[in-house]
């Protein structure tokens, strides 16, 4: 069985009961056919042999009537259990992949893309619904209904029982032969389809470098060639795809035939078998006429939902991977459960290195560093020195691979996630904005805090000053607070950490990128939240960092010197020659 | 209604294949019911016959029989042809779609394809035309076919008699219109709640996960997953509220073709009993109502696709009938030899735009094989200017003079031929590297594409590559390395050999070491030819000839780098702060 078989599979015991009961409803109607078929067979042969008028009859078109409506019903009911199940399977498997996110953590979402995670998590979970509202229960009936009337016909006539058996040959067989044909089918259709589909899309995507490079007239011609060169191959395809539900389709068309001729030249006394000696009548007749098409019914119907298998299929691969992937990715940072105790931070790396799969060089090369109480250290580098692993593996978004962590003399490890992360204040570069207002986007939805407290960290960060934000704290940011700039972005994150006011601050090129008067607001404001705080802050502009009390230089991983701005200038070495290269960055 | 003829006359040059695939269908609905209807009608007939001896012998056994086998081999080979000829018909379509489709929308290419880009919605075009392809096979073609059959079943009743004929369209038009168009009705309220809500789902969703990181340290990241899954599951109740409407839909169907067998039968039955027609009939009536309302199954499917292909088709009308932004001279300009760029009082408002002007009275030059740099935050207007040089747009006010000719004087030809395109949003194909490379020059020999990729720095690359230029580079180039990439897009450049080049950010999103060897070809390339160039890195502007500074639409310094730096505050704050 294949892994997205058997993840498919592995699903099914979140929706056992809906997927029983939606069979269940569905046999229940097929025994009701045979009721239809039976009551309809008895009312031709009222009329037609015995000469009933229609008010002797009046009884079995009133239990025809009900038997109608009772399928109906049935048939309904069988509908809503089945969407049932699939409703079952779906919320499990998205709260399933939320959970496995979470302990994969943000590095995992970064490496996977948001776009495609979400798209996997909304479209391709929706892609399971047919397997199991339709497919599934469908699998039942189409063994029990026709084994059920085959039966039946039996009792009647072992002949026509026989044409039944024989032309549905071993059920189970029939099946994978159509299973294989429409898997194929779709597989195949599908695929041609969409790459069609994606060659169209390219040649939309390139149209303003066709046209730039004169080449877009010319391109409608190869768009019919390609469609062409897809049809041609689609149709060999389907021509012998199809053959297999042909064959089902004759075995539906000969059965009722021969159940027909059958029929017929034993009323004419042309044959004399298969009736276990007793004589035929009308009504029996009938109904094993009416009885040959809603044997194979189920089966074909069966064939229907086979696309849905397919889309399944194709999404529980991506799904299975996806949670294969995840679960490779989260390692557990944090394993024990040790509470913090104290008001300050203290942090020691001892020989820290780490390597990214793939590349030739170590992202940090040994490297040890430390930071005491209430300290602000500037951490300067160009981009690729190793700054943001240094900081992920700070946050635990990255596990160590080499060296130790202490906080206040404590292996990082043994800390419990929440209560690490209670002690963080976060400001980055690009904050993460939610649709709501201000208030959702300082709280992001927690309770902790009162009303005081929000529009003193609104003051704070200069937010209540801004004529863009009139409103205060009930001021609309927009989806992902594309109603803000980016300043006001980062404002909104220092009014996060103004109010949380954790002892440590983890700052992530606060001033990058900025305004002049954005630049003086942000930075006034983290003058005043860094108070009794541990402040580590990365940084590639050398104004900014000359702030901190202590700066770090990093470059290709390693530590290349650290002091205060004036003790470098004095070393006269690489911060030195920075700062000496006129413009105010390191780039 | 009005607004799907266009894509039913595109159906027209297949109208043969069309015909084909409803009268296949047509057949295999008729022997279907015939089959059914006639078996009935012979064992009843048969049985009836059967009680006396005179009548055995008299039975014409031979036409019935021959019948019903007819019908059964008659079928199965109908529906194989029909499944054949629809889908052929289909991909048919699908082809006249996607060409009528680029033919309309090529001459507004690229101003107003241009925001489309990015964005999902180029995807969401072809996702309407892959829906508008099911506009014969799922809706037109059962439509037509189950009205056929009805009329064709109706007028047997009507000879034998008016009355039954009556009773079957009455239910079977109500089965058929009333019940799929009200269920309709309902459920498109339903699936416009589904979609908000699964847009919702997806917003707030593409927000939790970007913004893992500053929910896991604000202790929120649970609440923002419970609300997740909260959301999800309003979505799944909806969808079940939607399945208790389509499955009622369903059960109507089936319990309406019971009805009619049942009435019609209940109607037939005095009326045989006077005479009219002998008793065996009802049993060909009643399973000839039976089978007729099973063509009505797949018309429930065809009034939801109905619903979105009206859509799409609105969607696709109205990118298609958009009218192109800029309008070239059909004659050639006579072309001054001169080659200075000059930019004249240039003001730009983006069309429909409701912010403030793009540009503000542009006012500079770029001497002849020189180089000037376009810098300035985002949003300031740098990829505007250079896209009105290109002509995707023209200015409001003001006009660009070529020497002393202006530049919409110059036919499409003039223009493409003097200005090259070198950025990172130009379009890697998904194709061999060297069809990549025809594009810029289809008729150009190898000897011409080696040179290209020699002066790009592409050949060693190329040379490590088994299948060489043959080789598929991906998905937008996705096979390519990002400086891979940009040096296939500046081979393509080369080949087209164009006087005037417009460098747009070209090495945006390039590691630092990538970036510095790539700017270097990219000069190395530039010797002898006029550049614009938007960048804002230090060892592109070490080597331009000119800065023109960008704030807000407006030029607020122009002069070489270093003079900048020196006299101009907010540059040399803007280029520290990046």
């Amino acid at each position: 069985m294949s892994p997205s078989l058997a993840w498919l599979k592995a699903q099914q015991s979140n929706c056992r009961g809906p997927v029983i009961l939606s069979a269940a409803l569905a046999t229940t109607s097929g025994f009701l056919t045979v009721a239809q078929a039976a009551l309809l067979a008895h009312i031709l042969h009222g009329a037609v042999i015995e000469g009933l008028g229609r008010q002797q009859l009046l009884p079995s078109f009133a239990m025809l009537a009900t038997t109608l409506l009772l399928r109906a019903a049935l048939s309904w009911g069988r509908e809503i259990s089945g969407q049932r199940a699939s409703t079952l399977v779906r919320q499990y498997v998205r709260e399933e992949f939320l959970e496995k996110l979470r302990v994969a953590g943000p590095m995992a979402v970064k490496a996977k893309h948001t776009a495609p995670l979400t798209n996997t998590i909304i479209e391709r979970v929706e892609a399971l619904h047919g397997y199991y509202a339709h497919y599934l229960p469908q699998r039942i009936i189409a063994v029990t209904v026709p084994i059920t009337i085959t039966i039946i016909a039996f009792y009647y006539s072992w002949a026509v029982g026989l044409i039944f058996l024989i032309t549905a040959p071993l059920i189970p067989a029939m099946m994978i032969m159509i299973g294989k044909g429409a898997e194929n089918l779709s597989q195949k259709n599908f695929q041609l389809l969409s790459r069609m589909s994606a060659h169209f899309l390219d040649t939309l995507q390139g149209l303003p470098t066709l046209k730039l490079f004169r080449q877009a007239k010319e391109e409608a011609e190869r768009i019919a060639e390609s469609s062409e060169e897809y049809r041609k191959g689609t149709m060999s395809v389907l021509r012998v795809a199809f053959l297999s539900s042909a064959v089902l389709e004759l075995f539906t068309s000969v059965a009722i035939a021969m159940t027909a001729v059958f029929l017929g030249l034993t009323f004419l006394h042309y044959l004399d078998f298969g009736l276990y000696g007793k004589p035929l009548d009308l009504r029996t007749g009938l109904m094993l006429l009416l009885l040959a098409p809603d044997v194979y019914l189920p089966l074909r119907e069966l064939g229907t939902h086979f696309h849905a298998r397919a889309d399944a299929l194709g999404a529980a691969e991506e799904l299975h991977s996806l949670g294969e992937d995840l679960d490779n990715l989260g390692q557990g940072q944090f394993q024990g459960y040790q509470k913090f105790s104290g008001d300050s931070i203290a942090l020691e790396l001892r020989q820290v290195s780490h390597h990214y799969s793939g590349r030739n060089t170590p992202a940090l090369d040994n490297l040890s560093l430390t930071i005491s109480p209430g300290e602000w250290l500037a951490i300067v580098g160009s981009s690729g020195a190793g700054k943001s692993t240094l900081l992920n593996l700070l946050l635990g978004f990255q596990p160590l691979q080499s060296g130790e962590i202490l906080i206040n003399g404590r292996s990082f490890s043994s800390f419990d996630a929440e209560e690490w992360y209670r002690q963080i204040g976060w400001v980055p570069q690009t904050p993460q904005l939610f649709t709501g207002s201000l208030e959702h986007n300082i709280t992001l939805g927690s309770n902790n805090y009162s009303q005081e407290q929000l529009k003193n960290a609104l003051t704070q960060a200069h937010l209540h000053t801004d004529n863009q934000l009139s409103q205060g704290l009930t001021t609309q940011v927009g989806e992902q607070g594309n109603l803000l700039s980016g300043g006001q972005a980062r404002r909104v994150a220092l009014a996060r950490a103004f109010a949380k006011n954790s002892p440590l601050l983890l700052l992530d090129e606060p001033t990058a990128g900025l305004d002049l008067e954005n630049e003086r607001l942000i930075m006034d404001s983290l003058k005043r939240l860094r108070r009794g705080k541990t402040v580590i802050m990365l940084t590639h502009r050398l104004d900014t960092a000359r702030l901190a009390d202590r700066i770090a230089v990093m470059e290709d991983g390693r530590l290349v010197e650290h002091g205060s701005h004036q003790q470098l200038m004095e070393n006269k070495a690489y911060y030195a020659r920075l700062v000496s290269d006129g413009t105010e960055s390191i780039l | 209604m009005k607004r799907l003829l266009p894509f039913i006359k595109l159906l027209s040059p297949h109208r043969n294949w069309a015909y084909l695939a409803l009268f296949a269908g047509i057949i295999t609905l008729i022997t279907s019911i015939g089959l059914l209807a006639v078996s009935g009608w012979f064992i009843s007939a048969a049985a009836v016959a059967g009680l006396s001896m005179a009548a055995t012998q008299a039975f014409n056994l031979h036409t019935p029989s021959a019948s019903i086998r007819g019908f059964a081999l008659i079928r199965t080979l109908a529906r194989y042809a029909e499944r054949v000829v629809s889908h052929e018909t289909t991909l048919r379509l699908l082809s006249s779609l996607r060409v009528w489709f680029y033919q309309k929308i090529e001459p507004q290419a690229p101003s107003n394809l241009y925001r489309y880009r990015s964005g999902d919605l180029l995807s969401r075009i072809v996702g309407d035309i892959d829906i508008l392809d099911s506009l014969f096979v799922r809706v037109l073609s059962p439509t037509i076919s189950a009205l056929i059959v009805a009329i064709v079943l109706g007028g047997m009743l009507w000879w034998l008699a008016p009355v039954l004929s009556l009773v079957f369209f009455g239910l079977f038009l109500f089965a058929g219109i009333v019940t799929p168009i009200s269920v309709g009705w309902t459920s498109r309220r339903m699936a416009a709640k589904i979609q908000k809500q699964q847009a919702l789902l997806r917003s707030n969703l593409v927000e939790d996960l970007s913004g893992m990181a500053d929910l896991l340290i604000y202790g929120a990241q649970a609440q923002h997953t419970r609300d997740r899954l909260a959301e999800s599951d309003r979505l799944l109740r909806l969808q079940e509220k939607m399945a208790v409407i389509s499955g009622a839909s369903t059960a109507i169907l089936s319990f309406m073709g019971g009805l009619a067998t049942l009435t019609a039968l209940y109607v037939a039955l005095p009326i045989a009993q006077s005479g009219a027609f002998s008793e065996p009939v009802l049993a060909f009536i009643a399973f000839g109502v039976l089978a007729a309302f099973e063509t009505l199954q797949p018309l429930p499917l065809a009034y939801q696709m109905m619903g979105k292909i009206m859509e799409a088709a609105e969607r696709l009308l109205q990118v298609s009938e958009a009218p192109a932004a800029v309008v070239f001279p059909d004659k050639p300009a006579p072309r001054s030899s001169a080659s200075t760029i000059t930019f004249v009082n240039i003001s730009f408002t983006y069309p429909g735009s409701k912010e403030a002007v793009a540009l503000k009275s542009i006012n500079f030059t770029i001497a002849p094989e020189s180089t000037v740099a376009l810098v300035g935050p985002s949003g300031s207007g740098k990829t505007t200017l250079a896209h009105l040089l290109t002509r995707f747009w023209d200015p409001d006010q003001g006009s660009i003079l070529v020497g002393d000719t202006d530049l919409k004087t110059l036919n499409e030809a003039q223009l493409r031929s003097m200005i090259t395109m070198v950025s990172q949003k130009g379009h890697i194909f998904n194709r061999t590297l060297r069809k990549n490379l025809l594009i810029a020059a289809p008729e150009a020999e190898e000897a011409q594409l080696q040179e290209a990729i020699e002066k790009a720095q592409l050949s060693h690359f190329v040379a490590s590559l088994p299948e060489g230029l043959d080789t598929w580079v991906g998905e937008a180039g996705s096979q390519l390395s990002g400086g891979e990439a940009r040096r296939l897009i500046l081979a393509r450049a080369l080949l087209k050999n164009s006087p005037v080049w417009i460098l747009d950010e070209p090495t945006e999103g390039l590691d630092n070491r990538t970036r510095r060897r790539f700017t270097e070809t990219l000069f190395d390339n530039l010797a002898g030819r006029t550049g614009l160039f938007i960048t804002h890195t230090p060892e592109a502007l070490a080597q331009v000839d000119r800065v023109c500074f960008l704030e807000n639409g407006q030029v607020s310094g122009y002069g070489s780098h270093k003079q900048l730096l020196a006299d101009n505050p907010r540059y040399r704050h803007f280029i520290g702060s990046q």
